[in-house]
């Protein structure tokens, strides 16, 4: 692979890699604040 | 009495022209450090340092064969990475989640506000100067964060980390001028004056104190690399939200802060030795750190007009918050908001925007792991 093809895939990986984390953060915060929300102690 | 004069003499006759300009360039960074105050904490440090290691047959570095102070710190916090994962644990005690929390949506502006980390690495490689890991180094100065910039640098660059580091805290000190006039090239005025409603909900305390330990434990396991810098991240977190533990979050916020900075500054001042920051590769990167920036805020303001295309009217998302989705917390946040007045003073977006700025923490932090992970192996491959 060159340089530049070597600097794509990581450009392309990367950038997929961080929305993908990140949408798995979002989901997790999403189910969390759902679970505590349906299960918390009452304010 | 030769003796004397020899070792008085050694000095002067040492000096070399790439000696002075290097004086000149730690006195600019202290000048602009006091002056300006831009980022003082770190600037000055590393100027002072500069000028140390410049100075010939500097003690600093060694003497009689042994390694001198700067080499010592060098060793022990550089080379094992040990001094930026310490800042991220002290950075992690200062970090609000609530915003993001109340918010969670702006955790997308948090991962395509890192867009210009990988631009300005294909920029780097384009050049022909740099090779992948130098240019991801390079690149990583878009992250808009000192001590992943440090960590990825001290891994892929150790050579560049002097220069890396000056550009990334430069650019992050001005940001209130780089940033504006890319957000208004790329957004109309009717855009600008988009309002966005925000209802402050009431956060568990539970998930304050579940959610530093659940990321640690998925994206650790979805990418082992990122468990040093989010682990110390959200280790800070989890001191600074547990409730329990007062002192050590304050320590962490403040002595611990201040210590490692202190000794990290100086430190990244010593590799600026003339032979290694006299390079035309070294202006390179400095001028590669705006177009970082630039195309964090690029990628940040356009996604947010894309998502806007599948957004009801009056649901719509001001696209400067996009550009908030970079790291440098809070300054960004305060950057949009202040656009944001000065277009209508009554639209208030600084809660969103600040959201975004948290969400730029986290997604630099994990595109800078990604970073470390991915390279190797293409490089392998």
């Amino acid at each position: 692979m060159s340089l530049i093809t070597q600097g794509f895939v990581v450009m392309f990986m990367g950038l997929a890699g961080v929305f993908a984390v990140l949408i798995i953060f979002y989901v997790l915060t999403k189910l969390m604040l759902m679970f505590s929300k349906r299960y918390g102690k009452p304010s | 009495m030769n003796e004397l004069v020899r070792e008085i003499g050694s000095g002067v006759l040492g000096l070399t022209a790439g000696n002075l300009i290097m004086f000149v360039i730690g006195g600019v960074l202290i000048f602009l450090a006091i002056r300006y105050e831009y980022e003082p904490m770190l600037l000055l440090p590393i100027g002072f340092g500069a000028i140390l290691v410049n100075i010939p047959l500097s003690s600093a570095l060694s003497f009689d064969g042994e390694p001198g102070f700067l080499k010592i710190l060098y060793n022990a916090g550089i080379v094992t990475e040990l001094f930026p994962v310490l800042i991220f644990i002290a950075v992690g005690a200062m970090i609000d989640f609530k915003p993001l929390l109340q918010n969670p949506f702006m955790l997308f502006f948090g991962a395509a506000a890192q867009f210009g980390i990988f631009f300005t690495m294909m920029f780097a490689l384009a050049t022909g100067q740099f090779d992948l890991k130098e240019a991801a180094a390079v690149g990583i100065i878009g992250a808009a964060d000192g001590p992943t910039s440090i960590f990825v640098a001290s891994k892929f660059a150790q050579n560049y980390l002097g220069p890396i580091s000056v550009a990334a805290y430069s650019y992050m000190s001005l940001v209130p001028l780089i940033q504006p006039p890319v957000i208004r090239a790329l957004t109309t005025k009717k855009e600008r004056l988009i309002r966005m409603k925000y209802a402050e909900t009431a956060i568990p305390g539970v998930v304050e104190i579940l959610f530093p330990i659940v990321i640690t434990l998925v994206a650790g396991i979805l990418a082992p690399m990122s468990v040093a810098l989010i682990g110390a991240l959200m280790f800070g977190n989890l001191v600074r939200v547990c409730g329990v533990l007062e002192r050590l979050s304050l320590s962490a916020q403040n002595e611990l802060a201040n210590l490692v900075t202190l000794l990290l500054g100086i430190t990244i001042g010593s590799t600026m030795t003339a032979e290694a920051f006299l390079d035309v590769r070294t202006l390179m990167i400095l001028g590669m750190g705006l177009v970082a920036f630039v195309f964090d805020t690029a990628g940040g303001v356009l996604f947010a007009k894309l998502i806007n295309l599948f957004l009801p009217a009056g649901k719509k998302v001001n696209p400067m918050i996009g550009a908030s989705g970079i790291s440098a917390f809070p300054m960004s946040g305060r950057v949009v908001q202040r656009m944001a007045a000065k277009e209508d003073p009554g639209n208030f977006i600084l809660m969103q925007a600040m959201s975004a700025n948290v969400a730029g923490q986290l997604g630099s932090v994990v595109a800078g792991s990604l970073v470390l992970a991915l390279v190797p192996i293409i490089m392998l491959g």
